[in-house]
């Protein structure tokens, strides 16, 4: 995600990368343990502390002044705070965008089943090249 | 851009790159290149399309700017938010360069089967 200052993204990465491990080290130690409760409150916990954190890391990149746009059948604002718990402006410009094309934005039912088969592959697309890159295994960057 | 050395693109980054290239100097917006890559036998999803983008344009492999005027077939009172508009950088096009240069050096038999 961009974010103005250098060292404070640095910062926040690191931050980001030891949350991953020790999540990843409690849920194997829950494992160990043969815990599911254990591995269930390490992922929620994870879970959380991702989504909020994108999302305060990214308030400034969604300008709410301005009023939202009306798209057919979506409720817009529910639209935006997934991409904001996502961090991803493009996500929103260009999923919303891809409804001015009649093919998608024509009626209520086919936008939803648009951003419905979209936004699924993008939050997973997402939150797997975000674990890679933490965690140094992303080889193209 | 801080990065001296030239970005590796993955598979579906080269794709973009590529189209985005032969569009050149027109910009495209997502779908458009969703679009124009499904008359080759790799295509890009719509779903991960803008993820990808995404993370090209941190790499400064693309630029994006909105739309500045709705397309012909919106009539006043359709739905239209301005789209995001997708152009390579000279970085973009280096890498893609990269990228066919080091294709070219694959003997052959390996590219053809």
């Amino acid at each position: 995600m961009d974010v103005v200052n250098t060292s404070a993204g640095q910062a926040l990465e690191t931050l980001d990368r030891g949350v991953l491990l020790f999540s990843l080290g409690g849920i194997i130690y829950n494992c160990l343990l043969i815990s599911p409760a254990g591995v269930l409150l390490t992922l929620a916990a994870t879970l959380l502390y991702a989504l909020v954190r994108n999302r305060i890391a990214n308030l400034d990149h969604f300008d709410t002044d301005t009023p939202l746009p009306a798209p057919p059948g979506i409720n817009v604002r529910r639209f935006l705070l997934i991409c904001q718990w996502l961090g991803s402006r493009h996500l929103f410009d260009g999923l919303l965008g891809d409804l001015v094309d009649p093919e998608f934005g024509s009626t209520h039912a086919a936008a939803r089943r648009h951003l419905r088969r979209t936004l699924w592959p993008a939050i997973g697309q997402r939150a797997w090249r975000t674990a890679l890159a933490r965690l140094w295994l992303d080889r193209n960057t | 851009m801080k990065t001296t050395t030239t970005p590796k693109l993955s598979l579906n980054e080269a794709i973009i790159a590529h189209l985005l290239r032969a569009s050149s100097p027109q910009p495209l917006f997502g779908l458009e290149l969703v679009r124009r890559s499904s008359s080759g036998k790799l295509q890009l999803k719509k779903g991960t399309i803008y993820v990808t983008l995404e993370r090209m344009e941190k790499k400064g492999l693309v630029e994006s700017e909105l739309e500045t005027s709705p397309p012909p077939h919106i009539k006043e009172g359709d739905f239209y938010i301005p789209r995001r508009m997708y152009r390579l950088t000279p970085l973009g096009e280096r890498a893609l360069a990269t990228l066919e240069e080091a294709v070219a050096q694959i003997p052959g038999f390996l590219v053809r089967s």
